[in-house]
């Protein structure tokens, strides 16, 4: 029974952040007042779409350190043309062409030069956000028209907020693609053996490019409910994110040797991920104990999945 | 002629920083002066200093993203156990050490667990930063004794800087220990097949825990020279040098999938970038438009990489024998394909 459970990411991630949100209830009661629980699934809208397009291009055995900066400069775009007096769907329109635009890119980069994955994204890590510099010169962005804001406070029937919709709508529309579609479980072919993938007949490298522009697509969709929510953005907007996004996937149960992983186990990670960085505020931690909370987690989860894959082994050599 | 100048990359990658050299001294002045120069090098010598230990971490098949974290963790520490009214050297010493604790947590957790090293050392990146910022506060540590500052601006006979003359001493011992030794070849030998060195009876996991144990070691030794240079330490002094590190030894030629590298290349790559980044400062471009093209830089230099692997790939495994041919000689085969 309990070697089920421990199989099953996402039903353990799920049981262990109850746990957690059981500890914070009996210690800190005011962290899950309703309007803290609203700021925290607030809070997790950016992170959960971010992490879901890095887990679709981890699930495709590659690696995006981009999307953080993709993110940033979207965000930077988008607040740039809202000032210009764009109409909304222009705005929404352009930020995510030029999310797919940087996905193209690294998509071409990894598939056609053959260069790794983790470099090739470093290399438009460091291009992207020294594009976020020159096109702001280093100036925030901030006194953005209602026109854009207004996509981040709509409610829907006046009482769900709009953007935790959409993230609902992709998370779901991201479980579809992935776990129902053939081109997702194509995704899914190509990490868990490329070369029978390949041999399959199935154009292994035409699914991976999709993997890098998918998450690009999803990076900028992040960007664009990030500014019109916090209603500024700067130079250095989304600089870690892409961390902290690989970091909620590989927590949700993704492997970087490819094949595994699930949105909704992203959408657990990124939660969790949540809920331990604002626990500090209640515990009256400094902020800065944050990154070794998350440094922690994440070896617990991958050496915790290392200890079930060698046992998982040993029984199967038993068998 | 021009493949094979080519596929030798440190022939390719002193071309290219001869070329840099060139182009910066036509179009700033002064560059090439001695002052120029030698304040250049005490610029970026720390990270060529990691890199050479890095390039041992990648040959062997892994990676070390948290070298940054643990240069400020050790800085942090040298400036607490100096204010607790320890002698400097001591503190620095002790602060190395502890740069080499943390590398053996690195190659454990790695080797124990079987976590991949990319994910491993980014979950140690998030630990050891945050470690050096919470025990050193918000505010810099400084007010070191003047001797100490030596080891960053001092010259010998006031001429050759003593950071130059620390990281020659660091790249030939690394050097040395990479061509010439059995474990630099044992290296080697787990970057290109760890199944079969494992089972060729080589220590793998000892061997991979050492390389990670020298980045640490190397990193605290940045961490006391740039301490010196700066006069103060703080909790961020490292942050993102990590890319710096390991783009200077891919530039310089390192296999990002393990299995070949030299240290005269990564000495030159770091030697490229350095250069690079003084001469832009010159030409009074920003840090941020240098940051894109250092990254364009990095890409061209892998592409290249790969570029080199697929050629020599197809000329091993290919020689055109089809239609009509009946044989060829290798001289022949040699002047089609080359």
């Amino acid at each position: 029974m309990l070697w089920k459970i421990g199989n099953n990411r996402e039903l353990s991630l799920f049981l262990f952040i109850c746990l957690l949100l059981f500890v914070f209830a009996v210690t800190t009661p005011s962290m899950l007042a309703p309007g803290n629980v609203v700021d925290l699934l607030h809070n997790t809208v950016v992170i959960c779409i971010l992490t879901l397009g890095a887990i679709i291009v981890i699930i495709a055995r590659g690696i995006d350190l981009s999307i953080g900066a993709i993110m940033g400069f979207v965000t930077l775009l988008v607040g740039k043309l809202a000032i210009a007096g764009w109409p909304l769907w222009a705005i929404i329109l352009a930020g995510m062409m030029t999310g797919i635009i940087a996905g193209c890119v690294n998509g071409a980069l990894v598939t056609l030069t053959k260069l790794p994955p983790i470099i090739a994204t470093l290399g438009t890590l460091s291009i992207y956000s020294g594009a976020m510099y020159m096109v702001t010169e280093g100036q925030w962005v901030t006194n953005l028209p209602d026109s854009l804001l207004v996509l981040g406070s709509f409610q829907i029937f006046g009482v769900i907020p709009g953007r935790m919709a959409i993230m609902a709508l992709i998370l779901l529309g991201t479980i579809l693609f992935l776990q129902v579609s053939v081109k997702g479980r194509h995704i899914y072919a190509v990490g868990n053996n490329p070369i029978a993938t390949r041999l399959a007949g199935i154009k292994e490298k035409r699914v991976v490019f999709q993997t890098y522009v998918i998450a690009g697509l999803l990076s900028a969709i992040a960007g664009i409910l990030y500014i019109s929510y916090t209603g500024f953005s700067t130079p250095t907007t989304g600089i870690d994110m892409q961390l902290k996004a690989i970091a909620a996937a590989v927590i949700g149960g993704a492997s970087v040797f490819g094949g595994r992983g699930t949105p909704f186990g992203g959408l657990l990670g990124s939660f969790l991920l949540v809920i331990i960085a604002s626990s500090l505020v209640y515990y009256h931690l400094p902020a800065i104990w944050n990154q070794a909370a998350e440094g922690a987690i994440i070896l617990i989860a991958v050496i915790v999945d290392s200890i079930l894959a060698k046992q998982s082994s040993k029984k199967a050599e038993v068998v | 002629m021009v493949r094979k100048w080519l596929s030798n990359w440190t022939l390719m990658a002193l071309s290219v920083f001869l070329l840099e050299m060139i182009f910066f001294s036509i179009f700033t002045p002064h560059f090439l002066s001695f002052d120029n120069m030698s304040t250049m090098l005490t610029n970026f010598l720390v990270i060529g200093i990691m890199a050479v230990s890095m390039t041992f971490v990648i040959i062997s098949g892994g990676i070390d993203l948290s070298v940054g974290s643990i240069m400020s963790l050790c800085g942090v520490i040298m400036g607490l156990i100096w204010q607790s009214g320890v002698n400097i050297w001591l503190a620095g010493l002790l602060a190395i050490a502890v740069g080499g604790m943390a590398g053996f947590i690195n190659g454990l957790l790695i080797v124990r667990t079987g976590i991949q090293p990319l994910i491993a050392t980014l979950a140690t990146l998030f630990i050891y930063s945050s470690l050096a910022l919470v025990i050193g506060g918000e505010n810099s540590i400084s007010g070191f004794p003047e001797e100490f500052l030596v080891l960053g601006v001092g010259r010998l006979f006031g001429i050759i800087p003593l950071q130059l003359l620390i990281f020659a001493a660091i790249a030939l011992f690394f050097g040395f220990l990479l061509q010439k030794t059995v474990y630099g070849r044992f290296v080697t030998f787990i970057g290109n097949n760890e199944a079969s060195a494992f089972y060729s009876g080589v220590p793998v996991n000892t061997i991979k825990i050492w390389t990670y144990i020298c980045s640490g070691l190397t990193a605290g030794i940045s961490a006391v020279i740039l301490g010196s240079y700066f006069a103060s330490v703080r909790g961020d002094m490292g942050y993102q040098y990590e890319f710096l590190v390991i783009t200077a030894c891919l530039v310089g030629g390192v296999n990002v999938f393990g299995g070949a590298g030299t240290i005269s290349g990564v000495v030159i790559g770091t030697f490229i970038l350095g250069m690079l980044g003084q001469g832009l400062n010159m030409l009074n471009i920003s840090s941020v438009e240098q940051k894109v093209i250092t990254g364009v830089i990095l890409l061209l230099a892998v592409a290249i990489q790969q570029i080199n692997v697929y050629i020599s790939r197809q000329r091993r495994t290919s020689p055109p024998i089809g239609k009509g041919v009946k044989s060829k000689s290798s001289a022949e085969i040699d002047r089609v394909t080359g």
